[in-house]
């Protein structure tokens, strides 16, 4: 009954069904495995640490006690193993969660959390909250359809915040056992589900998965902070996290995505960035990030997306304005003001060039934040170029440019 | 061995020389012979100068003398500057059964729409591709429509473009048609104030300086001339101003150009002429009621112009482009703008602000926004009676400049200030006391929109 009211709950807050997208936030944060994941991550520490704490503690105390309750996307693979197939036995599947656990926090030290996507309450508002958009929801159809196979495969093998509970138990099964030996004394039988094997076993896996785990970050890691200053940086919401940190922090939940009105945040899929593979990108299409939203600012349950109040969101930078004066109409001797009337921060001015005898439009990069309101609205395109060759993409005479910033505080105006 | 010429050949040929110089000789005088017995020789009239009252030097100081001007003329309605608002409030208050004056400073109708070569009408219509912007200019397009290169692009949710010379043939038909008084080549230089009440314009031309009194006087100069004159409150705004022009023979440019390559930039935009393009110019912001600043850009502009056609010329396939003509009239976009009882703001545009008083809908430059009443006060000075402006110098912020200077924009305001000063002539009441109701009543039927 409480597993029912808790994924009634869960679904609620995902979809979300109530007037706030704010909501959307409560099940990610509800994680201890994704909190300290960001954390180690170098994630900002907001109050949304508290229900995660909390489950922490609850968890500690009572062995699995999320999953036993509270968690939607483990009643949503009990209910996917019920209609199942095909059952088959597991026995011989390694209990792999508390190794991704594991690995990802030793990750997250070294730069990137290597798992920290498996998080099955992100799963869930991946699944739910993107309607089937964005192909966000794979992963966890995935998931689901293996639960259809192997049923609790998920829960009891691989779930990170399953193991993470697990680890949570540790010293309290750690006093338990010695309780235990001491009053068998020391001759007496070892108790059977503590045997020295399986914990030295276990240690030794750890440390494996540590050093690989640690290696791999280190090396995602390097790679984020490395393409830094090559190419244009991928715009990314305002107030995310510097590039260098943005992949690893995000925990893919689709949270942004859903709750951006205007429709701009898109997940990454470009195959050359794996470490950022379905992590939100600010793409203008049909509309820009509008002056009266911070939307995504709220939802981030990682701390990828600082929380903005929305005069700082709007100091918050996706990139800058920059203008191909060879696609403006004005160097047609068309008439034409959109980019500066559009402009919500007065950032753009048109004046007067005696050397192109014409107005050129100028951008004050310390007013423009790279809002893309210029973009969606302006009227000069490559047409001509992409008259011959289709596969052209449509360029404007005003692009938005992301600049790399290594911290989101810097992305900040003065 | 070269020839020689014996005696004789030198004879022959001297004296056929004579003999021809001798009736050259003949022919030229016979023709100045000709020329002054010709019947239709200007005959001059002897003017001794005593009569000539100019300005004299006074202690190094200009002086005018104090004159008395004639009063050429009277009548019910003044309407100063024939542009798009001009004429359409011209006719407005002659349809509406007063008689109308109206001034024009250059030969012709059309103002910048035809003088200044802007011949794409921008923002009439509106979201939706609803065209909002109907009555006397709409009847001027549907006119244009039936005439054989009359107009292009005439179709909803598309900014169409016309043919200045028909437009000034369909404006002087019109204006004749409505039997309206004509004074062309004439500035209108001061505004005859009595009182609070302005009571006619003064307008300078060749005939010398003259009179003309008005019960109401419409202000269409665009420059605000005449509510300047007569001290009414207003702003002036420097602006953007440049000089169209048009460029012949692209019908002789090659239909096969290279796919893929960059347009040329100074080609312009399609007439309804074939082969003929219109090019803008948007030019520098200039203060366009300066007068060594219009002389200064309007020097730049033709060096400028000539360069670009030239740069257009050197794009394989456009070697038979030319220059066809420069607009006769500068490409000034808004100088003057008046301080009315009321006052269009762009926030009230976006938001659809409604007016009680309200005269006509504006449209927007390419549909882009829902349309917008403009109310009767923006065309009312503070604190000069019986005075109406219409076009672009009607009451708004400076944000306003774009949206209040389009043509379509000066039909509706100009009909609106023709209905209005017919209306307060006809109920005998100040310009500000005018019943909206009666206007907005002759607006409808003739076939304004209104909302």
């Amino acid at each position: 009954m409480v597993r029912w009211i808790a994924l009634a709950a869960s679904i609620v807050c995902a979809l979300p069904l109530l007037p706030w997208h704010s909501t959307t936030i409560v099940l990610p944060a509800t994680s201890p495995f994704v909190a300290l994941g960001a954390w180690l991550s170098g994630g900002r520490i907001s109050l949304w640490v508290v229900p995660a704490v909390l489950v922490a503690a609850a968890c500690a105390a009572w062995r699995r006690l999320f999953c036993r309750y509270l968690c939607p996307m483990g009643l949503l693979l009990d209910c996917a193993g019920l209609v199942a197939f095909r059952k088959r036995e597991m026995r011989h599947v390694p209990r792999v969660g508390s190794l991704i656990a594991l690995a990802t926090w030793v990750g997250a030290v070294f730069g990137f959390p290597l798992f920290l996507w498996l998080d099955p309450l992100s799963l869930f508002s991946a699944f739910l909250g993107n309607r089937f958009q964005d192909g966000l929801w794979l992963i966890p159809a995935a998931v689901i359809g293996v639960s259809m196979i192997w049923p609790r495969l998920w829960c009891t093998r691989v779930c990170p915040l399953g193991a993470t509970q697990d680890l949570l138990r540790l010293p309290a099964d750690g006093l338990r056992s010695l309780a235990l030996r001491r009053k068998a004394g020391p001759e007496g039988e070892r108790p059977e589900r503590l045997s020295t094997t399986g914990l030295h076993r276990r240690t030794v896996l750890a440390v494996a998965a540590a050093v690989v785990a640690g290696g791999m970050g280190a090396v995602l890691g390097r790679r984020l902070s490395a393409a830094s200053g090559q190419t244009p940086a991928p715009l990314r919401p305002p107030g995310a996290a510097g590039e260098d940190r943005f992949a690893a922090l995000c925990i893919r939940c689709g949270n942004c995505l859903q709750v951006c009105p205007a429709g701009i945040l898109r997940p990454d899929l470009e195959p050359g960035r794996l470490a950022s593979l379905a992590t939100p990108l600010v793409v203008f299409q049909d509309d820009y990030c509008r002056e009266d939203c911070r939307a995504c600012t709220q939802v981030c349950p990682s701390g990828a997306i600082r929380r903005l109040s929305l005069a700082d969101k709007l100091e918050h930078t996706i990139g800058v304005a920059v203008v191909e004066f060879d696609l403006c109409l004005l160097a047609y001797n068309r008439e034409c003001d959109i980019c500066k009337r559009v402009c919500p921060r007065d950032a753009v001015t048109i004046d007067w060039s005696d050397k192109e005898y014409a107005r050129i439009p100028q951008v004050d990069d310390r007013r423009c934040n790279g809002c893309g309101a210029c973009l969606v609205a302006c009227p000069g395109k490559n047409d001509w170029e992409r008259e011959t060759d289709p596969r052209i993409p449509v360029r404007k005479a005003i692009a938005i440019v992301g600049t790399w910033k290594a911290e989101a505080g810097e992305a900040k105006r003065t | 061995m070269a020839k020689q010429y014996s005696r004789r050949d030198w004879m022959r040929v001297l004296g056929s020389a004579g003999v021809g110089g001798v009736a050259a000789g003949a022919f030229s005088s016979g023709a100045l012979a000709d020329l002054a017995s010709r019947e239709d020789a200007p005959k001059g009239v002897r003017v001794d100068g005593s009569e000539a009252r100019p300005c004299t030097l006074v202690d190094g100081q200009v002086v005018e003398p104090r004159r008395i001007l004639p009063r050429t003329h009277e009548t019910d309605v003044l309407v100063a500057g024939a542009g798009p608002a001009g004429v359409c409030a011209a006719i407005a208050a002659a349809r509406a059964g007063v008689k109308v004056t109206l001034v024009e400073r250059y030969g012709h109708f059309g103002g910048l729409w035809t003088g200044g070569l802007v011949v794409l009408v921008l923002g009439h219509w509106v979201t939706g591709k609803k065209q909002v912007c109907q009555g006397i200019g709409e009847e001027m397009m549907a006119r244009l429509e039936k005439l054989d290169r009359g107009v292009v692009n005439r179709r909803p949710g598309v900014n169409p473009t016309v043919d200045a010379e028909a437009l000034k043939y369909v404006m002087v038909e019109m204006i004749v048609e409505a039997g309206i008084d004509v004074f062309l080549h004439s500035w209108v230089v001061d505004a005859v104030m009595d009182g609070k009440r302005i009571g006619g314009v003064v307008f300078q031309s060749k005939t010398g300086r003259q009179a003309i009194l008005a019960k109401q006087v419409i202000d269409t100069t665009g420059d605000g001339d005449i509510f300047a004159a007569a001290g009414a409150e207003h702003e002036v705004r420097p602006y953007h101003i440049g000089l169209p022009y048009r460029i012949g023979n692209l019908d002789r440019v090659p239909a096969s150009a290279p796919r893929g390559t960059k347009p040329p930039r100074h080609l312009g935009g399609v007439t309804p002429i074939a082969g003929v393009n219109w090019v803008n110019m948007q030019g520098p912001d200039g203060n366009g009621l300066d007068v060594r600043e219009l002389s200064r850009l309007e020097l730049n502009h033709r060096r400028q112009i000539w360069k670009q056609v030239e740069e257009l010329r050197a794009t394989p396939g456009h070697e038979d482009v030319y220059l066809m003509e420069t607009a006769p009239q500068l490409g000034v976009r808004i100088t003057r703008a008046l301080t009315g009882t009321a006052t269009l703001t762009v926030d009230g545009v976006k938001k659809s602000q409604k007016f009680d008083d309200c005269v006509g809908v504006g449209g927007a430059w390419q549909g882009d926004h829902q349309e917008w009443q403009i109310p009767y006060g923006a065309l009312l000075p503070k604190n000069v009676d019986n005075l109406l402006t219409g076009g672009r110098s009607i009451s708004s912020e400076p944000r306003m400049s774009d949206l209040i200077r389009v043509i379509p924009n000066c039909w509706v305001s100009g009909h609106a200030a023709g209905c209005a000063a017919a209306v307060a002539v006809a109920d005998g009441v100040l310009a500000r006391d005018v019943s909206i109701a009666k206007v907005r009543q002759v607006l409808l039927e003739q076939k304004a929109y209104l909302g």
